[in-house]
């Protein structure tokens, strides 16, 4: 049911983002950039990769995902934030790619299941939406960058709540619009 | 504990604000000023007769016991204050002589500064002024400062350097070069140059600290007046002194230099004075009445004569004048140089006294005139001539004959132009015959004299330089070429003059012994010479070395 009403959301993103690629993209140095979040393995160590291409002095594309199979402490106190994530982001730089400020949008899809942060409960489920994002690239190097970035994310998510972090009987299903902070980030960013 | 100590230093400050106070109102009334002396060995000794520290404190016994009774008064706010018996300054002197030499005169007075108007936290300010007939000039000041006050004054440069430390200069300080170093790296590895090198030190620069920068800057002047409220000068001062107040006399001998004016006999010097306290004036005073230079020169020593000469005056006078014109055909199409020409002829004439007898003009024909017949060059002379005649309107006031002729030896001026030469043929009225001889005044000898009393010296030399009389050695010595005036005066008979000029000429070279021979032979010739050496420090110098009198 999820699937049914989220992949012809992303299937119209995806082919936005193809059309934007197409408008935007001019002759550039094309530098790629590849950046990891700090912040997120410090969210109860999220693996996360960024890999971004300058299309041209004021615009580059990104694409990006989180993962996390890991789960802590055992029976009641167990703990975690399972997910995985991709998105697809563009961003514009008033001064030029990778370097200075920037202000983005994307597109992102998660499959979550979190449990035991703030409740006993355990909700696992889908979201997706479309989130947006602002921060600033610190040159450190010629070939290395310091990012800090906050956004929010809004969509939709639907979920099934279970009642203990492992497992237990499902309470319900949930389906609404959300909308949080999203994209804390403090990244290393290396740049060829 | 800290409440008496407060108490203390506050009762302490009060004290000295009013004591301060009270000097003043104390000075004001005691008309305390400064002195002006002409000579530069003046005896102060008589006012340490005055001097305070000399009045001796009351001493008085009391059942056996020692106590020292001060003189006192209570001022203003109710404060007994502690005090002297302050005379005004002494003046030695109120006239001397300054000589004039080269043009210039030299005026060296004393300013003497009593104790009373010195203290470390003032600054006494001294405007003299000198007062040439109407007109009052005021010459560079001298200061007198305390070295608390100077301290005050240092403090706030110090305050103003300080927040001129704070503007930055380095350029690069204003930039983020770091960054500016790593977009460039990263420009130059890509290749692009598509920024140019000005956007990116504009987008690296650091804004704010530039405004602010900017800011402080606009804020220079405004600071300097808000932290420096007395500046330390430089300009328009003879001297800013920092004195030590140990209760002594000052005294600053001023020199002044001035350009000698014809007709300038005397100058006086006065003296106003302003004290301040940490910049703000708290006294002014008037100086004492003025000290009054008589100038004297070497011109006196001069004749004022009159020279003639011997000229031949002849009966018959021409004068001549030439002018442009241009023709059309046969005409003159602008006539006003022509007449310009004849005005000053007639004037000329006019101003003399002369009777104008006749004119005669001659041409010369233009080159596109070119080859012309005889006949035909006749007729184009005579009417040349009516042009010309016709152009002259007004001019001659009365009946002249005037005869035209073609002049073969008058080149074409150009193509378009013809050169007139007019003679003016007039005569002298009331000489019989062709020439007589008459005796008239040198008015170049005159104008060398007038020169001379003018203070014009080099002009006066160039004009009495060819008549080798008593006047030239004047001209000679006013501009120290000594060696020159001796050469005149060698050759002119004795006389009191002579001699002294003589003795000044070799006192001037160093010939002090000759000098004083000459300068003997002159008072003996002329006793009153004496008393002339009293206007020339040369002389005064000799008579003085060489015990030079009239007995």
């Amino acid at each position: 049911m999820m699937n049914r009403q989220i992949f012809p959301f992303l299937r119209i993103s995806a082919i936005a983002v193809l059309i934007f690629m197409h408008q935007a993209a001019r002759p550039a140095e094309n530098k790629i950039a590849l950046s990891t979040n700090l912040l997120g393995y410090a969210a109860l160590a999220t693996i996360n990769a960024d890999i971004g291409i300058a299309l041209q002095r004021h615009w580059s594309l990104h694409a990006g995902g989180r993962y996390n199979p890991f789960s802590y402490g055992h029976g009641a106190d167990r703990f975690h934030i399972k997910q995985g994530s991709g998105y697809l982001q563009a961003r514009y730089w008033p001064w030029y790619s990778f370097s200075g400020w920037y202000a983005g949008g994307k597109l992102q899809f998660s499959r979550f299941n979190t449990g035991g942060i703030l409740s006993g409960k355990t909700r696992q489920g889908d979201a997706a939406g479309f989130g947006i994002e602002g921060g600033y690239a610190l040159m450190l190097g010629k070939s290395i960058n310091l990012e800090f970035s906050i956004g929010i994310w809004s969509g939709w998510t639907s979920f099934a709540e279970y009642s203990s972090p492992r497992c237990g009987p499902m309470e319900r299903e949930v389906r609404k619009f959300f909308i949080f902070p999203d994209d804390v980030k403090i990244s290393i960013q290396i740049l060829f | 504990m800290k409440h008496r100590t407060l108490t203390i230093l506050l009762t302490a400050f009060t004290a000295s604000s009013c004591s301060m106070q009270g000097r003043i109102d104390h000075i004001r009334e005691c008309s305390t000023g400064i002195g002006v002396s002409a000579s530069c060995k003046t005896d102060f000794t008589g006012m340490e007769k005055y001097d305070s520290r000399h009045i001796p404190d009351t001493t008085v016994f009391i059942d056996g016991e020692k106590f020292y009774a001060m003189q006192a008064y209570m001022d203003s706010s109710g404060t007994v204050v502690s005090t002297s018996v302050l005379k005004p300054a002494v003046v030695v002197a109120d006239f001397r002589n300054a000589a004039e030499r080269e043009g210039k005169v030299e005026l060296l007075f004393d300013i003497v500064i009593p104790p009373s108007l010195t203290d470390r936290k003032w600054q006494i300010r001294l405007q003299p002024e000198l007062y040439m007939g109407k007109d009052t000039v005021w010459i560079d000041e001298v200061l007198i400062t305390g070295h608390e006050y100077r301290e005050w004054q240092m403090k706030g440069y110090r305050r103003f350097g300080n927040f001129m430390d704070r503007i930055i200069t380095d350029t690069s300080a204003l930039r983020y070069k770091r960054l500016i170093e790593i977009f460039l790296s990263r420009m130059a590895e890509s290749g692009s140059t598509e920024i140019g090198y000005s956007d990116i030190t504009g987008h690296y620069s650091r804004h704010q600290r530039i405004r602010a920068n900017r800011k402080r800057m606009a804020r220079k002047e405004e600071m300097f007046r808000r932290y420096v409220k007395s500046p330390v000068r430089t300009a328009g001062i003879k001297t800013d002194s920092v004195v030590g107040c140990n209760g002594e006399s000052i005294v600053y001998p001023y020199r002044h230099t001035l350009e000698a004016m014809p007709g300038i006999k005397s100058v006086s010097i006065g003296i106003n004075g302003t004290i301040y306290m940490y910049g703000k004036e708290v006294y002014s005073f008037a100086g004492p009445e003025p000290v009054t230079f008589y100038i004297s020169s070497i011109t006196s020593l001069g004749e004022d004569c009159e020279k003639y000469i011997k000229t031949i005056l002849y009966r018959n006078v021409v004068h001549r004048s030439s002018a442009y014109a241009e023709f059309d055909g046969d005409s003159i199409t602008d006539g006003q140089e022509i007449r310009s020409a004849m005005k000053r002829l007639v004037k000329g004439a006019s101003e003399e006294g002369l009777s104008i007898d006749s004119l005669v003009i001659s041409a010369g024909f233009p080159s596109s005139y070119g080859e012309m017949k005889a006949g035909i060059l006749s007729d184009v002379t005579d009417s040349l001539c009516r042009s010309i005649m016709a152009s002259m309107g007004g001019v001659m006031d009365r009946p002249v004959r005037i005869y035209c002729e073609q002049s073969d030896t008058l080149p074409p001026a150009s193509s378009d132009y013809s050169l007139i030469k007019m003679s003016l043929y007039s005569q002298r009225k009331g000489i019989g015959k062709d020439s007589i001889h008459v005796t008239t005044k040198d008015t170049t000898y005159s104008e060398g004299i007038r020169a001379l009393k003018m203070k014009e010296y080099k002009k006066a030399l160039s004009i009495l330089k060819r008549y080798g009389d008593i006047n030239t050695a004047v001209a000679y010595l006013s501009l120290d070429y000594n060696a020159s005036a001796i050469a005149v005066l060698e050759k002119l008979p004795a006389s009191a003059k002579r001699e002294y000029m003589l003795a000044l000429a070799h006192a001037r070279e160093g010939r002090n012994n000759t000098a004083a021979g000459y300068l003997r032979k002159s008072i003996e010739m002329d006793p009153r010479m004496l008393f002339r050496c009293n206007l020339d420090p040369e002389m005064s110098w000799l008579q003085q070395k060489y015990n030079i009198n009239n007995q």
